[in-house]
């Protein structure tokens, strides 16, 4: 407006238009230098008009540069009024040609309007000026512009006399319109804001301001009137004057008192309302300071943190954020003291109990009163929920990564599929069962994991899965199959599972590959199938026996041997069927039943004695093995193996009876003929030429040494078919080598070679006439082998768990090479051994056989020239311990022992007295008639085979006399009851030599007991 | 002292060699019987001090002639003492066992046959 109204002024000057100067016929005209100012005013404040203007340094420079020429104008004008001279200026654009008007030079600003002007410049320039309160200067000069204005309006209305100001009523308009102009130029100052505001003050003031200034204008101006045109004096006039004005200031101040008042009400309730809602609010509501302390809370806070107001009030705040968010905290509190806002920002605070809740704040500063309105919400269950939520997704990713890494894992292939068929999902096995990389796999329908001609019957599978969607075996006939990429195909076993995913179902399967199984299976049945011929076909009967002794196998020629078909013995007890009874009739006992003895115990049993019945009540001698089987360290069954041994028995009987009878046909004439060379050679048939003498002695010499070779065959020959049993007990190692040292003494002495012994006084489990026979047989050659005057020597001595027998001869020794070939038959040094030394050559084959079957160990170590020894080992035996002696055996029983061998004699006799018995000891049957009768023993220990009066004699006579007849007999023999041509009814208990203690005095007892 | 010796064998020259061996040796009378039937009559007449029976004979064997003697009263006393080439251990129980008084292995030393039965007859 101020550039249209220059413009219109100018204009009007240039062309000389007075309506454009004054807009007003008589009216004061606006000057040309005032109407130039105007325009370049309007220019600089259309340029400032807003802050933007600042970055446009062009509009700044426009602006700036119109404003000084505005202020320059002022002031030269000015200068011109003080000093008095005219600086050309007045008419520098436009001659004033009418003249002066008033009392100031033509053409020249008026004094008032040139001081306004430089308020105008200078508010121009001083636009963006402000102090640190806010106070701009240009504001301040708007006002002086606007009194300015006022003054001349003043003037022109009342004419004033004294102070002409001399301004056109355009001017004073143009003035005020620059004026309000300066104000808007920046509506953030504070007069701006005043009278621009929504504030109470802003409404008043925009309400009172223009009447207070209109309306004692007008009333001055009615008054000013009204004298002049002589309608009051200057009393009435004044008085009147001030009761208009009384009457309507006091209106205004009425109305606008009763506005007030309704806006204070409305701000009241306002404030009511937002203290109630400060109050009620769940979220903590605060006005805090920039220096940090509280100032202001709602109780939602004491609820929160537990703390009283006063209590938060009394420290700063940041005493109650947690540690971890002081630091962010504190740069927040910054940015909102520089004015910033704060959206959204989070920390923890305190309570009371030392906890600390999460906070969510929104704030803004009020810088003016160095305050910060913030409003925190308690977000901890929410970040309590958030942070259980990244639990439990961080749980569900780990469950799904161990999800992936099992199916990934998974020994058998695993695929799911959508109700469509196509595949969704594969682990590693799938891809390499099938030969298919797994994006080929995917959205691959499944039926092309299976063969053509198998796809069609898939489909109505796995539609007739989802009628009845459950966890089950895939069934496909006879076996399913999987295809690979190449074509091949390939046994699997698949299982079904539905799985619910998103609303629909799929179905995972599980593709196991059985081709090993199938080819083990097959494996198995082919085993099977051998083993059914191998039983079949057997020549042996094979039953299995299960642990309650029940058969569950037989295969066919146990049933044949048995006269029965498998049938029958399958199921059936083996024992009842087919072995109840014994060779002799007696019944066989279960308990006694070999194969089921080894049922409980678990040991293998072989028995060559025994008979199995047929089913026609027939028997067959039979030799069996009870083999158990074991699982799991239990026995789980037997397996019996039998055969029909008849013939092997008749074989066998046929060739006991050829040795027998041959060794009775040759001993025969040799028994003449040795007999006969004997009584020959010995003189006493006659003397007879050296020379037939010297023929005689061969003829003995090679007869005796025929019927050794004949002794020794028969001997090795029975040994190795098992005919000589061994009767293991315990022996005592220096008796055993006393008797054989005695035996071979003759010899020794014949031969001029010293025997010695040096046994240590151990025992071994051995049986004494086989150890006897080695120990001969070895001192033998021994003897043999030594030169004229040289040592024997037999030791024995402890190692281990065994006895080591040693026989050292200073004899000439066995070369290496021949060492291990002397214990074979015939085997001898030297070939003329058996000549020169009467050696048959199976003396050391025959040992080695004992010592075998004792589980020992013989060999020989030699030097050539200076000896040989020969050891063998004997398994260690306890000597039998005897029980406590009693310190006396005065009152015991008195046992009469009858023994002709001197030995077992006094062995029985020291057996007894150990265990408390008196004894009373004979050597023939005569004399145990005798002390039996004198003496009464309690018992009497009669040995069988004695010379004169024997045992069953003896017995017989002492069954006949009245003093002896009720005294218990115990026979003590070689021999066994079943043995005995005799009947065994007048003795009251039988013991087979040798004795063992624990029997004999258990029999004693027993029969002492029965007594 | 001299004893009467009844020899039961069956073969001849044993019976012999056995004969010459007692009377040479002991100068003991010798009695002989070629069976075991011969050996009983012989027994029962002329009551030995002792005889020696061979075992395996023809008709009646060794045990089947002991029981015959064992059987009548006037030869049960009558110390028998086996003459047998059988001479397995278990052969000896057995024969021991039929009430011998010993057991004299085949073939015998001529020269200790009638030491052996002395010391088996408990002369000695």
């Amino acid at each position: 407006m101020s550039v249209v109204v220059g413009l219109l002024v100018f204009t009007g000057w240039v062309l000389d238009v007075p309506l454009l100067k004054s807009f007003v016929p008589g009216l004061t005209a606006m000057k040309a230098n005032t109407a130039l100012a105007f325009i370049l005013a309007g220019v600089s404040l259309g340029m400032s008009q807003c802050e933007d203007a600042e970055r446009d340094p062009v509009r700044r420079f426009v602006a700036l540069v119109c404003a000084s020429v505005v202020t320059a104008m002022g002031l030269l004008t000015l200068g011109e009024y003080v000093l008095g001279k005219d600086f050309g200026i007045d008419q520098l654009f436009v001659r004033d040609w009418r003249g002066s008007s008033g009392p100031f030079p033509p053409g020249r600003i008026p004094p008032i309007a040139s001081l306004n002007l430089v308020a105008v410049g200078t508010g121009l320039l001083l636009l963006d000026v402000k102090s640190k309160k806010d106070r701009r200067p240009t504001e301040f000069l708007a006002l002086l512009v606007g009194l300015g204005g006022l003054l001349g309006l003043l003037d022109m209305s009342y004419d004033f006399k004294v102070l002409y100001t001399g301004m056109a009523p355009n001017g004073i308009l143009t003035f005020w319109v620059l004026a309000v102009g300066l104000l808007g130029a920046r509506p953030q100052g504070r007069l701006a804001k005043l009278l621009s505001g929504e504030g109470v003050g802003a409404v008043t003031t925009r309400r009172l301001l223009p009447a207070s200034i209109v309306i004692p204008l007008f009333l001055g101006w009615l008054r000013a009137q009204g004298q002049r045109m002589g309608l009051f004096g200057t009393e009435f006039g004044t008085g009147l004057m001030v009761l208009v004005n009384i009457v309507i200031l006091a209106a205004m101040v009425l109305v606008t008192a009763q506005s007030l008042d309704k806006t204070d009400v409305e701000r009241r309730r306002a404030e009511a309302e937002l203290q109630r809602f400060f109050t009620l609010s769940l979220d903590m509501l605060c006005i805090m300071g920039f220096d940090g302390y509280f100032k202001r809370l709602n109780p939602a806070w004491e609820h929160t943190l537990g703390f009283t107001a006063e209590e938060l009030r009394a420290g700063p705040f940041l005493n109650l954020v947690h540690p971890d968010d002081r630091e962010a905290t504190a740069a927040e509190l910054k940015r909102l003291s520089a004015g910033l806002e704060t959206i959204r920002f989070e920390n923890r605070c305190r309570t009371k109990d030392g906890s600390y809740r999460w906070l969510l704040w929104n704030a803004a500063p009020y810088r003016g009163q160095r305050l910060i309105y913030a409003v925190a919400h308690d977000i901890t269950e929410r970040k309590r929920t958030e942070a259980e939520q990244v639990r439990l997704l961080q749980k569900t990713e780990a469950a799904e990564a161990k999800f992936r890494s099992l199916l990934e894992l998974a020994p058998d292939g695993i695929l799911i599929a959508n109700p469509a068929g196509n595949i969704v999902l594969v682990n590693r096995k799938v891809e390499e069962l099938f030969g298919y990389r797994r994006e080929e796999l995917l959205g691959m329908a499944e039926e092309m994991l299976i063969p053509g001609r198998l796809r069609k019957g898939h489909t109505e599978v796995r539609l007739g899965y989802y009628a009845h969607p459950e966890t089950r075996a895939m069934h496909g006939a006879p076996d399913l199959l999987g295809r690979r990429k190449d074509g091949s195909e390939f046994p699997v076993e698949i299982s079904l599972s539905p799985v619910q995913s998103e609303g629909e179902i799929l179905v995972m399967a599980v593709v196991h590959d059985i081709t090993e199984r199938k080819r083990a299976e097959d494996s198995l049945h082919e085993l099977r199938r051998q083993n059914e011929l191998i039983l079949n076909s057997a020549g042996e009967g094979i039953c299995r026996l299960a642990p309650d002794g029940r058969c569950t196998f037989a295969n066919p020629t146990a049933a044949r041997l048995v006269g029965r078909e498998v049938d029958e013995l399958v199921g059936g007890d083996l024992h009842a069927i087919a072995h109840h009874t014994r060779p002799d009739g007696s019944p066989y006992a279960e308990v006694d039943c070999p194969a089921l003895l080894a049922l409980k115990d678990g040991k293998a049993r072989c028995v060559s004695d025994e008979v199995f019945w047929r089913k026609d009540g027939s028997s067959f001698p039979a030799e069996y093995i009870c083999t158990p089987i074991r699982e799991n360290n239990q026995v789980a069954g037997v397996v019996v193996t039998f055969r029909d041994i008849t013939e092997r028995r008749s074989v066998e009987q046929m060739k006991d009876e050829f040795i027998s009878v041959v060794g009775h046909e040759l001993r025969t004439p040799l028994t003449s003929i040795r007999g006969a060379l004997g009584l020959l050679a010995s003189g006493h048939l006659g003397e007879l030429p050296a020379k037939s003498q010297r023929m005689l002695e061969v003829a003995v010499t090679n007869t005796d040494r025929l019927v050794r070779l004949i002794n020794d065959v028969l001997d090795i020959e029975r040994m190795e078919s098992g005919k000589v049993s061994l009767t293991k007990q315990p022996c005592n190692v220096p008796d055993l080598v006393e008797q054989a040292v005695e035996v071979m003494r003759p010899l020794a002495e014949r031969a001029n070679v010293v025997l010695s012994a040096s046994p240590e006084p151990v025992w071994v489990e051995a049986d004494p006439d086989g150890i006897l026979q080695t120990l001969t047989n070895l001192l033998s050659n021994a003897i043999k082998f030594s030169p004229s005057g040289g040592t024997v020597s037999v030791a024995a001595q402890r190692q281990g768990n065994e006895v080591l027998f040693q026989i050292k001869d200073q004899g000439r020794g066995i070369p290496p090479e021949k060492i291990e070939r002397i214990f074979g038959r015939f085997q001898q040094v030297d070939a003329s051994d058996s000549r020169q030394r009467g050696g048959t050559g199976l003396g050391l084959a025959i040992c080695r056989s004992i010592v075998q079957r004792h589980r020992g160990r013989i060999w020989a170590e030699s030097q050539v020239g200076v000896g040989s020894t020969f050891f063998f080992t004997l398994p260690i035996g306890q000597e039998p311990q005897p029980e406590a002696p009693e310190s006396h055996n005065a009152g015991k029983p008195l046992v009469l022992v009858c023994d002709d061998d001197p030995s077992d004699r006094r062995t029985v006799q020291e057996l007894l007295e150990r265990r408390g018995y008196r004894v009373a000891a004979v050597a023939s049957g005569e004399e145990a008639i005798e002390q039996a009768t004198a003496q009464k023993p309690a018992i009497i220990v009669l040995d069988l085979m004695m010379p004169g009066m024997n045992g069953w004699e003896t017995t017989a006579a002492l069954k006949e006399r009245e003093e002896t007849r009720n005294i218990p007999i115990v026979i003590s023999s070689l021999l066994s009851p079943e043995e005995s041509s005799q009947s065994p009814a007048h003795v009251t208990a039988w013991l087979r030599k040798p004795l063992e203690e624990g029997s004999l005095t258990q029999v004693l007892e027993m029969a002492l007991h029965e007594q | 002292m001299s004893k009467r010796i009844l020899i039961i064998d069956d073969e001849d020259d044993i019976r012999e060699v056995a004969q010459l061996s007692l009377e040479a040796i002991r100068n003991w009378q010798v009695l002989t019987a070629r069976s075991g039937r011969e050996g009983l009559r012989c027994a029962g007449a002329e009551r030995p001090d002792a005889i020696l029976l061979d075992v395996m004979m023809p008709d009646m064997d060794g045990p089947a002639t002991l029981q015959q003697l064992r059987a009548n009263p006037a030869t049960q006393s009558i110390p028998v003492i086996f003459l047998t080439a059988k001479v397995q251990s278990a052969d000896r129980r057995r024969f021991a066992n039929l009430g011998v008084q010993a057991v004299i292995s085949k073939p015998f030393d001529p020269l200790r046959l009638a030491e052996q039965v002395s010391v088996a007859l408990g002369w000695e």
